[in-house]
């Protein structure tokens, strides 16, 4: 662990998107705070608050009810984050408990597992997800559950690879051969070495609920009672934004999802620099000869 | 006495990393043209490194630091890329060791010769009959041309790794262990068919090998490495019958001479020097049966001794 | 090789086989869709001709009534497996027919069959310039691995990665409408009158936009695969021997490195389907690009179920196929399986 915290300060994407995952959880957390106004407060609506442009008032603007865009912003950075975390907590423990299984017990339980995960895996997340939304109601709670539920297959294959990996390691054959049951193996050695990968994953499993997230509140399939970013482009697209020209209702929500998403998109990637390293070296790589010429004078 | 067709004249070559490493250090030795020139050591003595400086193929992190590679008089240390490629294959072609992955697994065996002749002459159908030419010289049969390396096995993929070598007709061939990772009857079936190439086309080459065997049966003449510089380079009688390096009489003593009957087999105490973590002195005086006080400090120079040369300070006194 | 085909397919059969039992089951745990048919135009007489025609007067299947609320009763169990709900539903699908649209009232079938053809457009026109492009930025990343340009276009990608499809398409959409004056969405100006060749114009005007986010999206995800593959292509021992061939960095990289680091490409872009699915969807809605994507969201702003089952089941049953093809392209185009 100590190695690993080492390893991770000199890793610069990492360190990136961790800092940016952490501001965007701390404007979450004092949003009330941060945020001029109260999204929730009724205003009166004129025709001039009505997608004002951005003023010393309404920084980013303010959008088609006439609220004021950063505030909805700041505001809408808890609803990524809790559809980001829980989603992924759901296809985390789905597909790692899958993984697990199948990497450790093999034979008939692992291939039906990982043939449903194969089936699971073609067909196409959007349109299943924008199915089940669309059949039970669009509320934070059953988009959170749609999202989990579909997105575990990529950690399941993940989490199956490296348990037949660290299966096959000494220690735990050894513990094998003494009779140690197999749930104790699986929980006392196979667990903690599967589980630095299932974290990398966990972020990029964040960062793809995330993006689901927004592509189903903008497709009129979010909950209208929580203004999530996806939500605020939705109703920005969809109630004329566009044709009065107020670029800031569209652009600034927009750029809250790709801040959160590059920032968890860095980390992942970073994690995975470190606990898979690889040297990017080959064939074809200039050799300089330095020195020749000074060394033959 | 013949041309002399490769000289190779204080090569040095670092490896940039973490901790620098000295791979090859004033590595000087000659080939003449016509003959087979062994280079022998433990794994991890700079053979490959030596080999692949020579086609200046080493990977980023190598560096040739000091010295002076001449072919045909030519320095190839300091060609241009360009010119060093124009070079490669036509004059000086390299067999890899085990070919295993050496061939690409998705053209055919044809593909990746004719790859070569149509360098010279885009003529395609004199290069495929040419193709037949060198397969059957290796003993394949040219309806085979067509497959894909894994549908050989590893002996024949090594015969058509030999094909492409000499396809262009190069005057020095490098052969990187190309025995290693074969069958038993393989290995002695590719050394015939070199051996035997050797004396239909005329062939010079430079065979790496960590078997002695091979060296005693094949080469008129042998470079002895240990830790990166040579530790011995004479011609082969006197590499075994009077080395004078102890590097090389303790190689000997551990390798099986079916002449004489009843000679027990000593293996070299220790391991072989990280190249990035070197004795001070003599790189082999840790290992040294005859060490004295002189070969921990410096490291000895590569001496002639009339037969031959070693870098050792036993001969300093001769 | 034709048992590997043979299983190849039979694994596509059955996935096929879930797919069409889950697009039967979650639409009939809702109940009896046409419940859902608010539409003042209908009578009770049309109503009750739809209900017939496709078997919602009888059990959902063997020994259930219906699913919601579960309702199961001997009765139900006692019928001909072949008069119940799910068997209308296969036949009915056996013979292409997808259901009428509560909207339209035009069957299902048709309308997807026009719009199919322009979500094929779109997704063919934008992964091919997104592979393209995104292969050919990946083998020069991978050539130059480690240096400044490697490293812009890694940060690059990871960026494009993030980007939310919808979004990347409105910010087009705004930018290319407002300075560049191109159409607003649609996939002609209706009413042009325009033919032949005037009228293609108009159409690539409109296929201009939704083809470029399609292509920046996805380019980041293929330039990262490639850059990988290669790089693992470029560290085999068979580059150092076309280098020790004295070949030209150029013919290496494309006689050698591109050749075989596209066999693991064909896969990707199978596996990638699924997100292509997606971004249709997302750009075809912020386009208003009328091909599946669009109709699904048009669907679900109705509540139009059968268009919705309807739409699913077709992208879902074409991915899979998709994925067949590749799988079985792969099969062929590496020797190293093809030739066993």
């Amino acid at each position: 662990m100590q190695g690993f915290w080492q390893a991770f300060k000199r890793n610069r994407m990492g360190v990136v998107g961790l800092s940016m995952i952490v501001l965007t959880i701390f404007i979450a957390i004092f949003a009330p705070l941060l945020a001029p106004y109260n999204p929730k407060e009724r205003v009166r609506v004129t025709l001039d608050s009505i997608y004002a442009r951005p003023s010393s008032e309404h920084w980013f603007g303010t959008d088609d009810a006439g609220k004021d865009v950063l505030s909805n912003f700041i505001y809408g950075a808890r609803v990524s984050l809790t559809v980001g975390f829980f989603a992924s907590f759901i296809s985390v423990v789905i597909g790692g408990a899958i993984g697990l299984i199948a990497g450790f017990f093999g034979g008939r339980i692992e291939n039906l597992l990982m043939r449903f995960t194969d089936i699971v895996l073609v067909i196409p997340d959007l349109p299943l997800a924008v199915v089940l939304v669309a059949l039970t109601k669009p509320s934070l709670m059953n988009i959170i559950i749609v999202i989990g539920i579909l997105g575990w297959t990529g950690t399941a294959r993940l989490v199956r690879s490296q348990t037949i990996s660290v299966k096959e390691r000494k220690f735990v054959l050894r513990a094998k051969a003494i009779g140690a049951h197999p749930l104790y193996i699986l929980r006392k050695h196979i667990f903690p070495l599967v589980l630095p990968l299932m974290v990398a994953n966990t972020v990029l499993v964040i960062s793809l609920a995330i993006l689901n997230e927004s592509a189903l509140a903008f497709l009129g399939l979010g909950d209208p009672s929580t203004l999530s970013w996806g939500q605020m482009l939705n109703f920005a697209f969809t109630r004329g934004a566009m044709s009065s020209g107020a670029w800031w209702a569209l652009l600034v929500p927009g750029l809250g999802i790709v801040w959160l998403v590059l920032g968890c998109t860095l980390l992942g990637q970073g994690f995975q620099q470190i606990l898979n390293p690889r040297l990017e070296s080959h064939h074809l790589q200039k050799s300089e000869m330095i020195a020749l010429e000074a060394a033959n004078g | 006495m013949a041309n002399t067709l490769l000289e190779v004249k204080g090569l040095s070559v670092d490896y940039l990393g973490e901790k620098k490493a000295k791979a090859l250090e004033n590595v000087s030795f000659s080939v003449p043209e016509g003959s087979i020139v062994g280079v022998v050591g433990e794994s991890g003595c700079g053979k490959t490194t030596l080999m692949l400086a020579l086609l200046r193929l080493l990977p980023q992190a190598g560096r040739i630091v000091a010295g002076e590679v001449l072919f045909n008089g030519l320095d190839l240390v300091r060609l241009s890329e360009a010119d060093m490629r124009e070079l490669r294959w036509q004059e000086l072609s390299i067999i890899f060791q085990g070919a295993m992955n050496a061939l690409n697994p998705v053209k055919t065996v044809e593909n990746q010769i004719t790859e070569v002749l149509l360098r010279q002459d885009s003529n395609k159908a004199k290069a495929s009959k040419r193709v037949d030419d060198l397969l059957e010289m290796v003993g394949i049969g040219r309806n085979r041309k067509s497959q894909y390396p894994h549908q050989f096995s590893g002996g024949m993929r090594q015969r058509a790794m030999i094909a492409m070598a000499l396809a262009c007709n190069p005057k020095l061939i490098i052969a990187d262990e190309p025995t290693t990772a074969l069958d038993v009857m393989v290995q002695a079936q590719i050394l015939e068919l070199l051996m035997r190439l050797r004396s239909e086309l005329d062939l010079t080459i430079l065979l790496v090998t960590h078997d002695l065997g091979v060296i005693a049966e094949a080469c008129d003449a042998a470079l002895v490495m240990y830790g990166g510089v040579v530790a011995e380079y004479a011609s082969i009688d006197t590499i075994f019958n009077a080395p004078r390096h102890p590097y090389t009489q303790a190689l000997l003593q551990a390798f099986p001479d079916h002449t004489k009957a009843k000679t027990q087999l000593i293996s070299i105490p220790g391991y072989p020097p990280k190249l990035d973590d070197l004795p001070p002195g003599c790189r082999f005086a840790p290992r040294c049966s005859q060490v004295f006080s002189k070969c921990t400090m410096t490291s000895p120079p590569l001496l002639s001794y009339g037969e031959g040369f070693a870098s050792c300070h036993l001969l300093e006194n001769v | 090789m034709t048992k590997l085909i043979l299983r190849k397919l039979g694994w596509a059969l059955v996935t096929i086989a879930f797919v069409l039992l889950l697009n039967f089951f979650l639409f009939r745990v809702m109940g009896d869709p046409t419940r859902l048919l608010k539409d003042p135009r209908l009578t009770q007489a049309t109503i009750e001709a739809i209900r017939v025609r496709f078997g919602l007067d009888k059990p959902v299947i063997n020994c259930f009534e219906s699913l919601n609320p579960v309702k199961v009763s001997l009765q139900a169990c006692a019928v001909n497996p072949f008069e119940t709900q799910f068997s209308a539903y296969i036949s009915n699908l056996l013979k292409g027919d997808l259901g009428v649209s509560f909207h339209s009232q035009r069957p299902v079938a048709d309308l997807l069959g026009e719009r199919l053809w322009n979500t094929i457009l779109l997704i063919g026109a934008g992964q091919i310039l997104a592979i393209i492009i995104g292969v050919t930025l990946g083998l020069f990343a991978a050539w130059k691995a480690r240096t400044a340009l490697d490293y812009t276009a890694l940060i690059a990608s990871l960026a494009a990665w993030s980007l939310p499809t919808f979004w990347l398409g409105i910010l087009l959409l705004f930018w290319g409408s407002h300075y560049f004056g191109l159409p607003l969405g649609g996939k002609e100006t209706i009413g042009s009158g325009l033919a032949g060749w005037g009228r293609l114009v108009d159409i690539s005007k409109h296929l201009l936009l939704p083809t470029l986010t399609f292509t920046l999206v996805f380019i980041g995800e293929y330039m990262l695969i490639m850059r990988s593959t290669v790089l693992d292509v470029l560290s085999e021992d068979y580059i150092l021997t076309a280098k020790a061939k004295g070949l030209t960095t150029f013919q290496i990289l494309k006689d050698h490195a591109l050749r075989n680091a596209m066999l693991p490409i064909v896969t990707i872009v199978a596996l990638n389907l699924g997100f292509t699915v997606a971004g249709a969807i997302q750009i075809e809605t912020v386009f208003s690009w009328p091909g599946l994507g669009l109709t699904i969201f048009e669907a679900v702003g109705r509540r139009d179920y059968p268009v919705l089952q309807g739409a699913f089941l077709l992208l879902a049953v074409s991915v899979v196929l998709a994925n067949v093809i590749a799988d079985l392209l792969y099969t062929f185009l590496d020797p190293r399986v093809r030739l066993g």
